[in-house]
Order: C-alpha cells, then structure tokens, then sequence
C-alpha cells in the first residue's frame, strides 16, 4: 500500500532530502502543488523500485523561490515548469527552463490562490 | 556538421492522433535534440475540482481520457474512498478489474494499430482496430458506453454485471484471444515490424530508471515494477508476473505490450472464476478530509492520484500525473541520433496520451 505521510520540510530543506531519497535509492514519481484558501503547499513523491514510496511537503507563497532538484532528479524539470506556470511558484537552477512558456495557458498562474479563494 | 533546422513535429501530423508537440533540432536527416510544448489543448480539469461537488467530480475525471477513460474514474474513486476509509463490496473490486483489463486490452490494441499504421502497414493496423471493436461490444454492452462508461461512483459501482453475461464474455474473449494471437506472431517475426522497431529508441536499463520511465517504457526496459502488484482492487487475488523484455528499443516496448493483452486476458477469466456474488456498493457518509495519494496501471503505465479534502463536499485539490507525463523524459533521450522517419515511430512507442497529460 502507498503510504500516506507527508513529512513536513522548509523550502531550504528540499534539496537535502532529495539527496538523501536519491542516495537510498529512491527516484522521483511526481511534484505537484496544493493550497488551501490561505497556503500552499509544494509535495514531493520518491518510490523505490519495490513500490515503497515517501512525500515531503513544504509551505510555499506565491513568487517565492525554491531550488530545483532537477540536478539530482532529471525529471524534475517537467513538474517544476508545470508549477512555476500554474501556481506562480519560481525555481532556481533548473536544467531546463521553458521561461513560463511550458503552459501557454490564457491566465497566468491559473491554479494559484485567488482573492475569490480568501474571501 | 550540417546545417541545423529546427522542424515542427505537430500538434497536427498525419501520424499523430494527438496533439503532441516536439521542435526538432535536426541536422540533414538526424535528430540532434528536441524540444516538448504541452499546454496546447490545456483544459483545466483539476481546477474545476474546487467547483464540483466530489461525487459528481467522477464524471469530469473519466473525461480526462477516452482510452484510459475507465481506469481514470476507478483512481478517483480509490482515492477518495481511501481518503474517508470506505470499504467497498467484495464484488466491486472484481468488477473494476475486469473493466480496468478489458480497458487495457483495448488501449494496446489501438495502440498496435497506430504503431502498425506509422511504419506503413495498413492491414495489420485494420486488424487491430477491428478485433478491438469486439471489446468496445463488450462495453456497450454492460455498460451502455463504448468509450465514456459512467459505471464507477465512489463507494462503489452504478452496475454489476450479471454472472450470465461474465460467462458470455468468456466465449466472446476466447475468440478475440485466437485472432489476437494471429496477429501478435505479426508484431513479433515479421520483417517489417522488426526493421523498423529494433535497435531504434534504445533506453538502458539505468536510464529508463533515472528517466522517471513508467509502464511498457519502463518494462521494455527491463526494470520489473507494475503498480497492479500492490494488490488494489482484485489484484492481490489474481496470480500474475510483471511482463518484462530486456532490449529496451521499440521492438521491446511493443512486445511488452502483446505480451499484456495476454495476460489480460488471463486476469479476467481468473477474476470470472473468483468473482463473489454481492452487493454493489455501500452507503457513503459525510465529506472527505485530509489527504490521500494512490498509484494504479494505466496501460500507458503508473498513474498517481492525489486528493485533498476539507470536510465540505468540493476538494481543495485532485492532482492526476499520468503515465505520458512521465515518459517525456525518457522520449526527449530517445530522439537525439535518430532518423527524422523513426521520429513517428519513437513518439508512438510511449504511447503517448496528450489529453491525459493536459488534463
């Protein structure tokens, strides 16, 4: 079964723990973004080729920066555009940055949080 | 060195049944990089998550996909039972995976006939689609649908199909077997097939890896993971292997997926032999909260599901990383050094889904 933790990390602790997951032989399944109508949320997902599988989680704000794992993940780069596109989120060091162009979406930021959200 | 030329490679082209979006660096006639754009047919579908109340949301997500349409709503429905711990009938778990193999059985088909029709053989690609056709019956059928089916709720299922009809669908299968096996001797010894699949897109074993390679991509190269094996729905009922090959090119990649329709079949006639008379769903109360992630197969490989709850009826957030998504890493490394004629070729050898991805 899929286990249904999400350890709680800073934004600066991200690229350790990558680190630490790739080291123990964990590869990356997926990054994606959630918010509530007062915060956001950036979640990681590493699974081990027997199906074990950990998240991390990290409070994010809209514009902040947090460091691409797309150096030690190569996949990275594909959740990271998508975020940065949908939520507004930016990330340093990307291998490839499509430069907000990943999504050609009519509004910007689409997924982020609104002032609808809050009221 | 040649000259560069960048060329677009859709989102329309012939060979392409999607809207799939690949700048290719070329230099003459060899692929030197290549560079993906998705977000062309963008709908927003997870968005409108916060808008629908969560029992009717299922309708909207089988809707991400018409192939994979199925095994779309029975991830959502996983999801949010496992998010508000409900325990579904005996019965409904057997009854998804019949429709959830039935649905494989008809993605590779389709899948066969478009990999058939991009090296040029028209007749093998007819075949495929016409012995898919006898799988859509079988959806029409218990269904009422032949590509949207509407039969999944969460807590349970709108239809149960009786075991009259199970026994029907055996006989059915049993002839779609045969003529399925004539033509997987096709897709396996002919000429044709293996001048223009093998040795082309190879991906190692550590690369499929690394890549983040998922489903027949990942297995056709080597590396034994197929989410069945956690055992959701029937699945930790049933006795099945991972189908692997070592090649890692596209003659690996297509063979996994003819050794699938295969074992497909076998699953199914093991769930009609274990399938227990029962009820066909329960009673769900209240609203979800928290939040639940769930993996599953698609036939294009993992799917990972993720739903956040907030104790009223709309989610927070429904996040689907489908199987293409996945792979596109592993397709932009198979490009570099190819001939611009195997591009067609190497695309469709991850199956790749542009509606699911731009869900």
């Amino acid at each position: 079964m899929t286990d249904q933790t999400f350890n709680p990390v800073t934004v600066e602790e991200i690229v350790d723990h990558s680190f630490k997951y790739a080291n123990d032989g964990y590869r990356l399944i997926q990054i994606h973004c959630t918010k509530t109508p007062e915060e956001m949320f950036i979640i990681y997902t590493f699974e081990k080729l027997d199906l074990s599988c950990e998240s991390i989680k990290a409070n994010v704000q809209v514009g902040d920066t947090v460091q691409s794992i797309s150096k030690i993940f190569h996949p990275a780069f594909l959740y990271e555009n998508e975020i940065h596109d949908l939520y507004g989120v930016n990330f340093s060091g990307m291998i490839v940055d499509f430069q907000g162009t990943l999504y050609e979406t009519a509004v910007k930021q689409a997924f982020s949080i609104t002032a609808s959200d809050k009221e | 060195m040649g000259e560069r030329t960048i060329i677009p490679f859709g989102p329309q082209h012939p060979v392409l049944p999607e809207p799939l979006h690949l700048d290719l660096i070329l230099e003459d006639e060899k692929v030197v990089g290549a560079v993906p754009s998705i977000g062309f047919v963008h709908r927003g579908l997870e968005k409108l998550v916060e808008k629908r109340d969560f029992n009717e949301m299922i309708y909207v997500i089988e809707r991400i996909c018409g192939i994979c349409s199925f095994i779309h709503s029975q991830g959502y429905a996983q999801t949010i039972e496992g998010l508000m711990g409900v325990e579904i009938p005996a019965r409904v778990k057997y009854l998804r995976t019949i429709w959830g193999e039935l649905s494989r059985i008809h993605s590779h088909l389709l899948w066969l006939g478009l990999m058939a029709d991009a090296y040029g053989f028209e007749s093998l690609f007819m075949h495929c689609w016409r012995v898919r056709e006898k799988i859509l019956d079988i959806f029409e059928e218990t269904t009422g649908g032949r590509v949207i089916f509407s039969v999944c709720k969460v807590g349970g299922l709108w239809k149960d199909i009786d075991n009259e009809t199970l026994k029907r669908i055996v006989t059915v299968l049993k002839d779609v077997e045969k003529e399925t096996k004539k033509m997987a001797d096709v897709f396996t010894r002919d000429y044709t097939v293996q001048k223009r699949t093998r040795g082309v897109g190879v991906i190692t074993y550590q690369e499929a890896i690394d890549l983040g390679a998922v489903g027949p991509t990942l297995r056709g190269s080597g590396v034994v993971q197929d989410m069945r094996t956690l055992g959701y729905a029937a699945y930790g009922d049933l006795v099945f292997e991972p189908i692997v090959e070592k090649d890692g090119d596209c003659y690996a990649r297509t063979i996994v997926r003819v050794r699938e329709i295969s074992q497909s079949f076998d699953l199914i006639y093991q769930a009609i032999n274990k399938i227990p008379d029962g009820e066909i769903d329960v009673k769900v109360k209240g609203n979800p909260n928290g939040e639940f992630l769930t993996r599953l197969e698609q036939p294009r490989g993992q799917v990972v599901y993720y739903a956040k709850g907030n104790g009223t009826k709309y989610l927070d957030r429904f996040r689907v990383r489908t199987p293409t998504f996945a792979n596109i890493p592993p397709l932009l490394k198979m490009l570099p050094g190819a001939d611009l004629a195997d591009v067609p070729v190497l695309a469709l050898s991850i199956d790749p889904c542009i509606s699911c991805t731009e869900r």
